[in-house]
């Protein structure tokens, strides 16, 4: 353990006569040339950076619609400026920050109203039942089209809704007793006589 | 000296570091004190950000003086736009050079990536740089892509959209599929294509009606093969020029009989392109799907559809003349003109031009005056540019497409951009036109379609309604563009007691403005509207099941408002609201009804799809406009079909933008023919239909539901 510490002692007088044969601005303003050190070297990564990283964090973005990339969008802040002149091509705005990323899925909670035990089905899926006191939640990739879905209550109107995916949402379902069908709009009253003749326009 | 101060110093520089010109402005630094690159080396390094001040400088000069062709590279590089320069030999050579190297030299970028959508479906930013979600924007690339159904969930293996009547153009790799298909796969077979092209047309006979003509024909042909064997003569033409009785018979067994070699060749050829199944496997279909062979069943019908949606094809569902032209046409041909189509959408987009030669008359197009003091003709600018766009990228043929999409592989479609050099835009161009919309509504029949008797009348029109976009320059109006559109008519409304009427829907008449414009519209349909239209048959996750017709509503390709809608209403004196009278100038799914003798609306004034995204596009780039995004609405209402609840429910308008200020619409009367000079009120009977008493009153008062809420009183 011995042999380590000389070799740090020879290190440490290096340092310190090196530091006192240094110029007097040196150690004056040693902080500010420090920082000049990590500018440059940052300034170096930044420029010696390959272009084709800035093209694949452009495409990553892409693959979430919803956080899209900026790439090729037109900035709202200049469309009251004048347009291309005939001899200009298109130009591109530039890319700004997309904000934080979304959640990749989105959370639908199925109710029904009144509250009742009914079955959500989705084609041949069942999603699951909801019940007083009880939600159904079903997790989806946000975005990925809509659920198409089929909501059944014992004496109860089956009801045909539709879920989005855009983000998280409560997906309230309002069910009609099967005695109150004539409440529903489109409901057709039956023709009671041969009917009225068609007056003349 | 905190860190917070640190921060705060640092902070200028790091905004210095990280905007996006730094790195040139570095680079050119560098450039500048080594002195030892030569400017075509700077060119040339790939990937190398070109300084941003000359491109300004080039931006702001005109093309003719644009800076010095510079000299591209021999491969690709991220952000690179190809182009074509002539090589030492004389031949063209594909080059690549970076995007701001390319608009210097005066090159117009034309996008060719998958991802490419128009203007209106672009990712657009709000005032503070945020991103402005469009819904319908995935979808839009997915459709164009072969990726998504109308829904945006997955396509099923193997199925394609074809879309382009819809609006929705194929993406180039979708199209650079079809050609590498194609280049084994001719689908051309002389013979049938001799039997095609000796039809004007073949005429719509049903399958029972085609059976008894097959079986009268052939006991016809029984009879001449017997009087030609007797007068010994070598062929029926010989005949009948030899037995002028016989003429009539043998000209209309003729007939019949090239009727059905076109027929049988059409045949071939659907089955050919994968639209009609081998004779075998159809055999054993059941149902509407099951073809007879010669049969112009509901199979052929489909496939037909398939074919003409395939190649654009303005045409009805069966041997129309557009069809059999390019049925007679070799696979490769029609998907060149695939590639013409597609790519003529995106020239108009890059060069953000309108002009397609609509204006022109049978003189020629129609002229302005220059500041000049010329007279200068109104110029097919969507043509012309894409002529020009195909020829110097080699594209114009369709072996030059063949070897251009051999050259580039599929992956290659996702970020590949070409430059081009158009010829300099008219000088009325500007940044902010002086543009207006005049409609046209052409020959306006207010009497029903049926007389007292209830018998139908024809009620034919002259004059069809036009939809006119002029500019405003140095004091001459003139058109750019004029395309047939559609006005209100008699239209099927359900009323209160579940029963459907008939309504006289008009269209406005006067001047408007338009202000706003959707693009992704949805249509909240009114509580007047036929439930059995609100109600579709849609394969869910493995079942057929019926679900709200969402088609119809939106956001989508078929909605009744089409990919993107204009609101015209009349504008609010003061601190008024504007008027809405329900009326716009709209895209349309319903494609052939906008050219039919009959194809009217509920008022709004319909363009097909790609017309109105053409438009619309046009007018966003040229008008001085706010982008207001996404506009959410909590929007549901239930209603009955056969025992099974409806819930209808819209979450959003669509993504909107504002013109500011707004563009004139003038909406003339057009001229009144028939009986009635003004259009009737309320609900009329449908013929031969029964109703329950009393006649009921109106749905949809001054747009509210019955619920209450406020809705979009626009009828498609």
């Amino acid at each position: 353990m011995k042999k380590p510490n000389v070799l740090l002692e020879h290190a440490l007088g290096w340092l310190q006569r090196t530091w006192q044969q240094a110029p007097p601005t040196l150690r004056r303003r040693w902080p500010w040339f420090i920082l000049g050190g990590v500018v440059a070297g940052f300034v170096i990564v930044l420029v010696a950076r390959p272009e084709h990283e800035a093209g694949e964090a452009e495409g990553a973005g892409e693959e979430q619609p919803v956080a899209q990339g900026a790439a090729g969008a037109e900035s709202a802040a200049t469309e009251g400026e004048p347009g291309p002149t005939p001899s200009e091509a298109p130009a591109r705005k530039p890319r700004v920050d997309a904000g934080a990323p979304l959640s990749p899925n989105v959370k639908l909670t199925f109710r029904t109203f009144p509250a009742r035990r009914a079955s959500v089905s989705w084609g041949t899926k069942r999603l699951g039942w909801t019940d007083r006191g009880k939600w159904l939640v079903v997790e989806r990739p946000r975005d990925s089209g809509p659920l198409d879905v089929v909501v059944r209550a014992q004496d109860f109107l089956p009801v045909h809704a539709r879920a989005y995916t855009f983000d998280d949402a409560f997906v309230d379902v309002k069910i009609t007793p099967v005695e109150k069908k004539d409440t529903v709009y489109g409901y057709q009253q039956p023709l009671t006589d041969a009917g009225a003749p068609p007056p003349s326009p | 000296m905190t860190s917070a101060t640190v921060l705060r110093t640092l902070r200028p520089l790091l905004a210095f570091l990280s905007a996006p010109s730094t790195p040139a402005l570095v680079l050119s630094a560098a450039g500048f004190l080594g002195g030892c690159k030569s400017h075509e080396e700077a060119t040339e390094s790939p990937g190398q950000p070109v300084p941003s001040a000359p491109v300004a400088v080039a931006m702001a000069t005109p093309r003719a003086e644009a800076a010095p062709e510079p000299i591209g590279r021999d491969h690709k590089f991220p952000g690179s736009v190809l182009v074509f320069e002539v090589g030492a030999d004389g031949e063209k050579v594909e080059r690549w050079l970076p995007a701001a190297a390319a608009e210097a030299a005066g090159y117009t970028i034309v996008d060719l990536t998958n991802d490419w959508t128009p203007y209106l479906f672009e990712q657009h930013l709000d005032a503070e740089g945020r991103q402005l979600p469009n819904r319908y924007r995935r979808v839009f690339i997915g459709l164009a892509n072969d990726k998504l159904d109308g829904d945006g969930q997955p396509l099923e293996p193997g199925a394609k959209n074809y879309l382009e009547l819809y609006g929705i153009f194929p993406a180039l790799s979708v199209i650079r599929e079809r050609f590498l298909l194609d280049e084994t796969r001719t689908c051309a077979v002389p013979e049938d294509q001799a039997a095609l092209s000796a039809q004007k047309v073949v005429g719509f006979v049903s399958p029972p009606q085609a059976k008894r003509n097959a079986a009268r024909q052939k006991k016809a042909f029984l009879e001449l093969e017997k009087a030609r064997t007797a007068a010994k003569l070598g062929t029926l033409a010989e005949l009948a020029t030899r037995q002028p009785k016989l003429a009539a018979k043998v000209k209309d067994y003729e007939r019949w009989a090239a009727d059905q070699r076109a027929i049988a060749a059409g045949e071939r050829r659907l089955i050919c392109e994968g639209f009609l199944p081998e004779p075998a496997v159809s055999a054993q279909k059941k149902g509407p799907l099951k073809h007879e062979p010669g049969m112009q069943d509901e199979a052929m019908r489909l496939a037909l559809r398939s074919f003409q949606q395939k190649h654009m094809i303005y045409d009805g569902h069966s041997f129309r003349p557009k069809t059999l032209e390019v049925l007679v046409k070799s696979t490769l041909e029609n998907d060149h003109s695939a590639l013409v189509r597609t790519f003529r959408e995106r020239v108009i987009a890059a060069a953000d031009v309108l002009e397609d030669g609509s204006t022109e008359t049978k003189n020629g197009p129609l002229t302005y005056t220059s500041a000049s003091g010329e007279k200068v003709p109104i110029r097919n600018l969507a043509e012309e540019y894409t002529k020009a766009a195909l020829e110097q990228l080699g594209i114009d043929t369709p072996e030059g497409a063949l070897a251009f999409f051999k050259r580039h592989s599929a992956a290659e479609f996702s970020d590949l951009r070409a430059g081009v050099k158009l010829g300099e835009r008219p000088e009325y161009y500007a940044p902010h036109m002086e543009l207006s919309i005049v409609v046209d509504r052409g020959d306006v029949w207010y009497d029903p379609p049926f007389d007292d008797e209830d018998h139908w009348k024809l009620q034919s029109r002259a004059r069809y309604p036009s939809l006119t976009l002029f500019v405003d320059y140095r004091g001459q109006k003139f058109p750019l563009t004029r395309w047939r559109t559609t006005i209100g008519g008699w239209r099927s409304e359900q009323a209160a007691n579940g029963y459907e009427y008939y309504k006289y829907k008009g269209s406005d008449v006067g001047s408007r403005v338009l202000r706003k414009v959707v693009s992704g519209p949805v249509w909240i349909a009114p509580e007047s509207t036929p439930i059995r239209s609100l109600v579709k048959s849609k394969k869910v996750e493995g079942r057929w099941q019926n679900v709200v017709n969402y088609d119809e509503l939106g956001p989508g390709y078929l909605s009744a408002y089409g990919v993107v809608a204009g609101y015209f209403v009349i504008p609010g004196e003061g601190d008024r609201p504007d008027v809405d009278r329900g009326i716009r100038a709209h895209g349309s799914s319903n494609y052939l009804s906008i050219y039919s003798n009959d194809g009217y609306s509920h008022g709004c004034h319909r363009l097909p799809n790609h017309l109105a995204i053409r438009l619309y596009d046009f007018l966003l780039q040229h008008r001085h406009m706010i982008i207001k995004g996404d506009a959410p609405m909590e929007f549901s209402r239930q209603f009955l079909s056969n025992d099974q609840v409806y819930d209808m429910r819209i979450p959003s308008r669509g993504f909107e933008f504002e013109l500011d200020p707004p563009l004139g619409v003038t909406v003339l009367e057009g001229t009144i023919k028939g009986t009635l000079q003004d259009p009737v009120e309320g609900y009329v009977p449908k013929p031969g239909k029964r109703y329950p008493p009393p006649p009921p009153a109106e749905l949809g008062a001054e747009g509210a539901t019955a619920a209450g809420a406020v809705i979009d009183k626009g009828a498609p």
